[in-house]
């Protein structure tokens, strides 16, 4: 197999890894600066001092450069217009911006039921006009309905493009999904992103190339798919760093298994779930800070928890903050982590556990120290001090795994929720699979005993707990969704993923093997266009709808997908797969130990 | 010692949508109950972004169990015999929302599903008017067994829900509404007022036919002025809408005037607890905007924009004829008075037990039911029903013994014996069932 780069940027570490089929040829990790995500890639890039740039045959990036950019809301302003329709009315929908909005109606057909009003467009442009408008200026554009007669959105462009010719504009048929408030969120963020995510993809590309390779660069997405990385958009890659997650616990765990993944960052805690090797997608699209968006997503939670978690214990409660001071005291930062309770109890194999007493006892409530007896001895006192050090140790990792479980538990809440429309889905549901929890990140080995404790499912660690993102990342397959709405009384067809409209040829009754080979075609062209090399198409159910007049059936509405599974090119060689089995409490009662179970290789 | 302060009851608010437009199941593929059906509801629903209101929380269907049903239904001759599983289905989303409604965690909610259920009755021997089994009645039994006590059903189907007067007939604790266009003129052609509920449960079933041609403002008249007041003296815990939506000026099947707003004004006045989808086949004219406008009125937000594609053609009757219309029929409703025959049998236990026959016809197989019923005269609970019955084309019989909720000692004992005494008889055709909803 060929070599390929995988390359991680998370809010702590941006973390590499260099792949040989399925053999890892070595690992590297670098500080993320924030404000400057495209020099911590090519830092970890330069760290690995790849010798045979040539043979490296793919480069995929996971990013939370959009993200961020959403999170931070450094996006630049966008003028958005709406044509709400009737039906409910936009007010009663909680909308993270301001809009303009237009008369003119479609209904769930497409139908034109009241027409767009000139007079409105150019009283638009008048209020532009007087608006201190920033140059170029960004417009999105969304009609209700529009994803099956974009006759508004494109009508409006046209004519706003003869007023404003410097203008950028998004229309919210490409985004081709059933629902208007989600499908103008996705149009508004990926316009805001583009060109954050164009001069990005722009510098990697040519710094990449600078550096001799010849590689292809792919971009993680949000499903857990990768594309070429000019190939994708701005807002498909955010949580590609829960995907890289994911993928990395794929690749190191059995073809059929079941499991929630938890990957513990510096600051946030990933948390996602495969089923019998599938991961498991959000039926809605992702949410990101106030934006509801149609993106297709894993489904993941971040938990703004991590082992450099400043901790406060202020009135003897302890509280996790969502950000982190720095690195660990123990590692030479500021303010007391989880992790110097790690260090503290022996768990961790790094840190200062002198420093990290230190940090521990400045944080510690004075009444949790028994006063010793009267004329007692410094080592009495010292041994006092230790045993409510420890317990106060403990019950921060707890506070750390409680927080981290209880999101478990949502997530598989959640999944049980999953709404299903055919009699066939509600019966062939089973929820009794056995799970397991596959736990990774730099801090996993020291945590995972204490998971053991709490969790009511056996706890697995990751086999390279520390790069598994970097890992995901570079063996990511390419994938991608197509779904079919065709109306063969209509005559038209839909591609939902990019808004591609069409005449249907084909018959007008029962065009059952009809559809799914037009289909399969749609794939092979969306294939091609990326650049990518078909492997497996995995067609998705079908449904067909008959449509009646007067008694006779007259078409059929179709609708079906297909996709190119999510997934790992391999599943790792090497390192060990270690179930935590058993725990037992040393004498001191302060350090646990645990007994690896070693589990066989390659069975 | 102090007295600890009582926690404040947690008052949810939540409006809970169970969508299960079963897209793999019909009657057959030109039948009115086809795939399509929920099709241009869900294009409309999920376009418009409902499910991202604040206020809403989507559910995941669920699979009743046939414990459940038979708390409220016996499936005859076995429910094996049947092919149940999207009924089943339908009956369980409900029962998901009617839960979650019990445990407070929404404050109302909407099962939005396929296939219907209320002409599906005390006994079922196939399907009727596209139901089998009645998701309605199987809620409100199933909560019943968990603390919710007195529960009203109001049914805005424009056919008569005969199948929920059926199971609910002899049963005092629940009310039963139904607003209907006139049976003379519709399908199953019952639900006229002088059926007001069994000889131990009279006045707890109402049934308001209505003038075909009627449109919101009558039936909004009738809900006020007749519906309401009934509801406030009965003190429901809960209440159930078996929210047909054929009254709709487009359908098909039907002949009255309600509008997609109209829908909208009616959910907000009566305010259910939990409203179950019926009919209703105009499924591209009526219900992508009923639906909405329903939604939203449970949801509490604006359903003023909700516009049909359509206009309404037909002249609506309205003004003083709606009021002349529903004075006389109350006029008339206070005249009923039923004299209930009076039977001593062999297996009953004790004489004198009141007795009727009913017979209700099987639409989609083309047969009939005979029943005869048996009720014991009770003061103390609903009393005990005996129910004997018999499909017309299959000669197959059954036997239905049922204690009623909040049985007495005296109906329990009752009970027992008849059964006692069918299970006994050695013929091979008799399905003898019990059911204990006293416990």
């Amino acid at each position: 197999m060929d070599k390929c780069i995988g390359l991680d940027v998370g809010g702590t570490f941006t973390d590499i890894a260099l792949v040989d089929g399925e053999m890892i040829e070595c690992t590297g990790k670098v500080r993320t600066q924030p404000d400057d995500i495209l020099g911590s890639v090519l830092n970890a890039l330069d760290s690995l001092a790849v010798k045979d740039v040539q043979n490296v045959k793919k480069i995929t990036v996971s990013t939370t450069l959009v993200t961020n950019a959403i999170m931070e809301e450094r996006l630049p302003r966008v003028e958005t217009i709406l044509f709400p329709g009737s039906g409910l009315l936009p007010e009663s929908l909680p909308w993270p911006f301001a809009f303009h909005r237009l008369s003119g109606e479609l209904d769930f057909r497409g139908r034109m039921v009241r027409d767009a009003d000139r007079r409105e467009w150019l009283a638009l442009v008048d209020t532009l006009r007087k608006l201190d408008l920033p140059d170029p200026l960004l417009f999105c554009v969304v009609g209700k309905f529009s994803h099956i007669n974009k006759v508004f959105e494109e009508n409006l462009t046209a004519f706003l493009r003869e007023e404003f010719p410097r203008a950028r504009f998004a229309l919210g048929h490409r985004w081709g999904q059933i629902n208007f408030f989600r499908r103008a969120q996705t149009s508004y963020l990926n316009l805001a992103a583009s060109s954050l995510y164009e001069n990005f993809v722009r510098g990697l590309q040519t710094a990449v190339r600078a550096r001799g390779y010849k590689a292809p660069v792919s971009v993680l997405k949000a499903n857990g798919g990768v594309l070429p990385i000019d190939k994708a958009s701005a807002v498909q890659t955010i949580y590609s760093g829960p995907a890289a997650s994911v993928l990395g616990a794929l690749a190191q765990t059995g073809h059929r298994d079941s499991f929630f993944v938890v990957d513990v960052g510096g600051t946030t805690t990933d948390i996602g779930a495969v089923l019998a090797g599938e991961p498991m997608l959000g039926s809605l699209g992702a949410c990101i800070g106030k934006y509801k968006t149609n993106v297709r997503s894993l489904a993941v939670r971040s938990v703004p928890v991590g082992s450099d978690s400043a901790v406060s214990a202020a009135g003897g409660r302890i509280k996790l903050a969502d950000y982190r001071s720095g690195p660990a005291f123990c590692l030479g930062g500021p303010a007391l982590t989880p992790t110097d309770a790690l260090c503290y109890l022996g768990l961790a194999d790094y840190g200062n556990r002198e420093r990290a007493r230190e940090a521990l006892l400045a944080a510690l409530p004075p009444e949790s120290v028994l006063p010793p007896k009267r004329r007692s001895s410094k080592a009495a006192l010292e041994m006092a001090e230790n045993a409510a050090l420890t317990t106060f140790a403990e019950r921060i990792i707890s506070v750390m795994t409680a927080k981290i479980s209880d999101a478990m538990g949502k997530l598989r809440r959640d999944w049980e929720d999953e709404p299903a429309y055919r009699v066939w889905d509600v019966l062939r549901q089973d929820s009794d699979r056995p799970f397991y929890m596959h736990l990774s990140g730099g801090s996993a080995p020291a945590l995972a005993t204490a998971f053991a404790k709490r969790m009511p499912l056996p706890v697995e660690l990751a086999k390279h707990a520390e790069s598994t993102n970097a890992l995901g990342t570079a063996l990511a397959r390419p994938s991608f969704t197509s779904t079919l709405h065709l109306d063969t009384r209509e005559g038209v067809y839909r591609i939902v993923e990019t808004g591609e409209t069409g005449p249907w040829r084909g018959r007008e009754r029962r065009p059952y093997d009809e559809a799914e080979v037009f289909l399969r075609g749609v794939m092979m062209k969306r294939a091609r266009e990326m650049g990518l090399t078909v492997q497996e198409i995995v067609q998705d159910d079908f449904s067909y709808f008959p449509q009646v007049e007067d008694n006779r059936t007259v078409g059929h509405i179709v609708r079906g997908s297909m996709h190119l599974p999510v997934g790992v090119m391999g599943k790792l060689k090497g390192g060990s797969r270690n179930r935590v089995r058993q725990l037992i409490v040393r004498n001191d009662k302060s350090v646990w130990r645990e007994i690896y179970e070693k589990k066989g290789e390659g069975s | 010692m102090r007295k600890k302060a009582k926690a404040p009851e947690k008052v949810p608010d939540k409006t809970g949508i169970l969508f299960f437009p079963a897209f793999d199941w019909s009657l057959g593929e030109t039948h009115p109950e086809r795939e399509e059906r929920l099709l241009y509801t869900q294009e409309q629903m999920f376009e418009e972004g409902v499910l991202d209101l604040p206020r809403v929380r989507q559910f995941a269907p669920a699979v009743c169990s046939l414990n459940a049903v038979a708390r409220a239904q016996a499936v005859l001759p076995e429910p094996g015999v049947h092919s149940l599983e999207a009924h089943l289905i339908a009956a369980g989303s409900a029962l998901v929302l009617g839960e979650a409604w019990r445990r407070k965690e929404i404050a109302n909610g909407f099962a939005l599903v396929r296939p219907p259920g209320h002409h599906a009755g005390a006994v079922v021997w196939g399907n009727r008017g596209f139901c089998t089994l009645n998701s309605e009645a199987i809620v409100a039994n199933d909560l019943r067994t968990r603390g919710v006590r007195r529960i009203a059903i109001v049914d805005t189907d424009v056919h008569h829900g005969d199948g929920t007067q059926d199971i609910f007939y002899h049963d005092p604790n629940v009310l039963f509404i139904s607003l209907h266009q006139d049976g003379r003129t519709i399908y199953p052609g019952s639900g006229g007022v002088e059926e007001q509920g069994g000889p131990n449960a009279w006045g707890s079933c109402v049934n308001i036919p209505l003038l075909p041609g009627m449109g919101d403002e009558g039936f909004l008249y009738a809900l006020e002025n007749i519906v309401l007041p009934k509801i406030a003296a009965f003190e429901p815990d809960m209440i159930i809408n078996a929210a047909g939506q054929d009254n709709h000026f487009t359908d098909p099947l039907a002949e009255m005037n309600v509008t997609a707003k109209g829908y909208g004004k009616i959910t907000e006045v009566l305010r259910p607890d939990l409203a179950v989808l019926e009919g209703g086949y105009s499924i591209q004219g009526a219900l992508p905007y009923v639906n909405m406008a329903i939604f939203l009125a449970l949801c509490g937000a604006d359903y003023s924009g909700v516009r049909e594609y359509y206009a309404p053609s037909c002249e609506e009757v309205k003004g003083a004829a709606v009021r002349e219309y529903f004075r006389d029929l109350e006029e008339a409703r206070k005249q009923v008075h039923h004299e209930w025959q009076r039977v001593t049998e062999s297996f009953l236990p004790s004489p004198n037990w009141f007795y009727r026959e009913v017979e209700f016809f099987y639409d989609t197989d083309d047969f009939m039911e005979k029943r005869r019923e048996y009720i014991r005269p009770c003061r103390d609970c609903g009393g005990t029903v005996l129910m004997m019955t018999r499909n017309s084309m299959t000669l197959e019989r059954g036997v239905i013994v049922r204690i009623p909720f909040g049985t007495c000692d005296a109906c329990r004992l009752a009970a027992e014996r008849i059964y006692d005494c069918f299970i006994d008889e050695d013929s091979p055709m008799n399905r003898v069932v019990l059911v204990d909803n006293g416990q």
